[in-house]
């Protein structure tokens, strides 16, 4: 039981890049991080940055969940490619723990507005950028496929 | 007339939710998730002018003697003799649920089925022909959808019915075959020359349990004046069997499940449905764990970091009382109020928002049927260390409060694993540590505050497990009984439901704050001011930090660490408390400063281990005694968390250390 081979291919193929997408997000944010938590500072790369905003933050833990959702989505990238319907499971679970991370840091960046809003001390220099993380964006990259993927009845045997 | 009707099943099949749906004002907690209910409640309701009292059982998927939970329902049954006995199945599980039925047809209950989760059992292919069913069961069954309030009303006419003895369906016999038949009988020969057990017990009843060597029945026939005789009819009977008669009649009775199932069930082909797609991923050989851990991650930095502002919202609302009360005239109620009530309890409650946010996360994975399967995945690694992977459900349901998850263990087959599970529980983290960590993570860890407080939990589960390791090798000795868990279908948890379950854990800490944590606030100002006029080193919180401060050196904790601690006692909470009445005191407002100039990282993180190992508070120690019922081992479970917290905090101190991050 699957679907289409060549619509396999192309999910095998989409699921693949999104996957090694958030592998390598999540290994930047190690790299960069890595100073903070052993407690030199001193990071592995430094900070990457664009037009003065981190693109990628020292976020060691953050990586590490990051990874975890790549390996998610690459576990499925074989079975998919052999037009299983197996293989749509690892997209559709990779895509639900998106989710879940674009929607707590999605949370966690309007709880830091209501805090600026407010102008607490800690919150004076907040800017909404310093929070638009990988984990957000990358959902919305990962979005359009999966909801292909479940929705195009003729992809589906 | 009140009828007494009882609610029984397997777990998680919906007795929760029927019993809040049809008890007025019922507010039993439901989640989709198994064993939650672990004590009988009971409730009442009116039906068409007839008062009913409904008893909610334990769920339970036997009726044997092993289990507490399984008896108290089976003694229920058999002590109380309800007028109607409700077995809710789950329909889209119906083989296994019909096995119960039969357990209850042999207690001669007055039994009416509730075929509950009929649409999930239509989604997954089942057509039912609910009449057949009912017909050769000999009992009337009602389909319900009772998360939908569907076929309820028509339950509770059922229900009325066959208590008022006006059931419309001929009850048949069960007949499990000549050879079986024959070894009942002869038993129930015996058991009827008795005076008083056939008077007080189905006498069909008691002989299959004896058959089946049941431990509690066997007890009830002693001081028969045929104890002997029956004790020869049964071994008699046994041999005649041919094999050990709780196996053969299990499996007669599931033959009789499969015989009445295939004339009232057909099966459509297997839909693969969104439930077996996630848990390809979610109990997935590899993945499984990681995905766990990214999943609480999520949560904790959910709970910590979107809390902070809104914490920091009621800290300056109290931070201004505080203020405010200074200019009171009355300097002893000045300080009362300014540094007891404002300055304690008020800095105790800026830690609301944070433990609600974390019970929202829990109430989100359990609702939505995933921590079901996190135990699932957890018991690879504890049956491969010899534990009890059963044992994983309870240390999941110490993460709201640890006194429910001691009383989940009686859900678990077997004393030893039991006890086990029940020493090894206070090692999970439950919410009243989480405003210690938040308090010492923001303080000393910048960034990485989250995964500090997240690091914790882990600490406790696998803190947990070696420990049940150790006890599982010296003392409690044995081969761990098998896990058989039913792994409940995924359900969008709606945002309503988790919010009612939020409250229902979050409730507990607000009733706290006015109770134990108000008086804690009081004792606390008075032990921490007086002798008044005295600096707080002198006072009477100070003598008592400064008697025990030697002990605990080596970890680093000076007297104010050791006084909150030792009052921490009573609720973990009055740790946080106690540090900002005694910063209060001297003088100190921003406490998360204070700790820095006084503490380092290392003792910071030695300060959290120990919260999170040593006896979570004082209701842990009356649960450990009433469910263990043993004073010996509830002082060992004491000398055990105090033992461990302190030589964790120590190995913590020493490579903190040497790590150079003291």
């Amino acid at each position: 039981m699957g679907f289409n081979k060549n619509v396999g291919t192309e999910i095998a193929v989409y699921s693949f890049v999104i996957g090694i997408l958030y592998a390598i997000f999540g290994i930047l944010e190690i790299l960069v991080g890595w100073g903070d938590l052993i407690g030199t500072g001193v990071s592995i790369i430094p900070p990457l940055e664009l037009a003065g905003v981190n693109v990628v933050p020292p976020d060691v833990f953050g990586g590490i969940m990051l990874i975890i959702i790549g390996a998610v989505y690459l576990t499925g990238v074989k079975q998919q490619a052999k037009g299983e319907r197996e293989g749509l499971s690892f997209l559709l679970v990779g895509s639900f723990l998106a989710a879940i991370f674009f929607g707590v840091y999605l949370v966690i960046m309007l709880a830091n507005g209501v805090g600026y809003i407010f102008q607490f001390e800690d919150w004076l220099e907040w800017i909404w950028l310093d929070d638009l993380r990988p984990g957000i964006w990358l959902f919305l990259l990962a979005l359009p496929g999966t909801y292909l993927a479940f929705t195009k009845k003729k992809w589906r045997e | 007339m009140v009828y007494t009707v009882a609610l029984i099943g397997n777990p998680n099949v919906g007795k929760s939710v029927i019993f809040n749906s049809i008890v007025p004002g019922a507010r039993q907690h439901v989640g989709n998730w198994p064993g939650k209910t672990v004590e009988k409640k009971e409730g009442k309701c009116v039906h068409k002018g007839t008062e009913l009292k409904i008893v909610d059982l334990p769920g339970t998927y036997s009726l044997t003697a092993r289990a507490v939970d399984e008896l108290v329902s089976r003694n229920y049954i058999v002590e109380e003799k309800p007028d109607v006995v409700v077995h809710i199945i789950d329909a889209s599980n119906i083989e296994r649920n019909l096995y119960f039925t039969f357990l209850l047809l042999e207690l001669e209950a007055n039994v009416v089925i509730a075929l509950n989760m009929f649409d999930v059992a239509k989604e997954k292919g089942y057509i039912i022909d609910v009449k057949q069913l009912s017909k050769q069961l000999g009992v009337p069954i009602v389909p319900t959808v009772a998360t939908a309030n569907e076929g309820l009303d028509k339950l509770k006419d059922e229900i009325v019915y066959a208590a008022q003895k006006m059931c419309h369906v001929t009850k048949p016999k069960i007949n499990y075959g000549q050879t079986i038949e024959d070894a009942i009988d002869s038993v129930v020969r015996i058991l009827k020359k008795d005076e008083k057990l056939p008077q007080k017990y189905p006498s069909r009843w008691l002989a299959i349990k004896l058959l089946e060597n049941d431990n509690d029945v066997l007890e009830k026939i002693k001081g028969s004046k045929y104890q002997s005789e029956l004790e020869g009819g049964i071994t008699k009977s046994t041999e005649a069997l041919g094999d050990e008669p709780e196996f053969v009649l299990a499996d007669k009775r599931y033959d009789l499940v499969s015989d009445i199932l295939a004339t009232s069930l057909v099966k459509e082909a297997k839909k693969w449905t969104i439930t077996d797609m996630l848990d390809k991923v979610f109990i997935h050989k590899f993945l499984g764990i990681p995905v766990f851990i990214a999943l609480f991650w999520a949560m904790f930095r959910f709970a910590y970091d979107a809390s902070a502002p809104f914490m920091e919202i009621i800290g300056l609302f109290f931070e201004s009382l505080a203020k405010a009360s200074a200019g009171i005239p009355n300097e002893v109620l000045a300080s009362f109020i300014g540094d007891g009530i404002f300055g304690g309890l008020g800095f105790i409650l800026t830690f609301i928002p944070p433990i609600f946010f974390l019970f929202l996360g829990i109430s989100v994975l359990e609702d939505s049927g995933y921590l079901a399967r996190a135990a699932f995945i957890m018991d690879r690694i504890m049956f491969k260390l010899g534990l009890h992977g059963r044992s994983f459900i309870p240390m999941l349901l110490g993460f709201g409060c640890n006194v429910p998850a001691m009383m989940a263990t009686r859900s678990i087959e077997g004393e030893k694993d039991r006890l086990i599970t029940l020493l090894v529980n206070p090692f999970i983290s439950c919410g009243a540590r989480l405003p210690v960590y938040i308090l010492i993570a923001g303080a000393f860890f910048g960034p990485m505050a989250t995964t500090a407080v997240w690091s914790m939990y882990f600490l406790g589960i696998i803190v947990a497990i070696l420990l049940a390791l150790l006890l599982r090798k010296t003392l409690l000795k044995g081969e761990p009984a098998p896990f058989i868990m039913e792994l409940p279908l995924y359900k969008a948890p709606t945002f309503r439901a988790s919010v009612i379950h939020m409250w229902e854990r979050g409730v507990q800490f607000l009733k706290k704050a006015g109770t134990y944590l108000l008086a804690g606030a009081i004792i606390l100002w008075f032990l921490s001011t007086f002798p008044w006029g005295a600096e707080v080193e002198l006072s009477y919180t100070g003598q008592i930090g400064q008697a025990l401060a030697p002990l605990f050196a080596p970890l680093g904790f000076d007297w104010r660490i050791v006084a909150s601690l030792v009052f921490a006692l009573l609720a973990k909470e009055i740790a946080v408390e106690a540090l900002g009445i005694i910063y209060a005191v001297e003088g100190e407002t921003a406490i998360a400063g204070a700790l820095v100039a006084s503490y380092n990282p290392v003792i910071g993180y030695a300060l959290m281990a120990f919260t999170l190992l040593y006896i979570p508070c004082v209701a842990t120690i009356g649960t450990m005694k009433k469910e263990s019922g043993s004073w010996k081992w509830t002082i060992f479970q004491v000398v055990l968390t105090l033992v461990v917290a302190y030589v964790v905090g120590l190995v913590i101190t020493g490579i903190g250390t040497a790590l150079g991050y003291a």
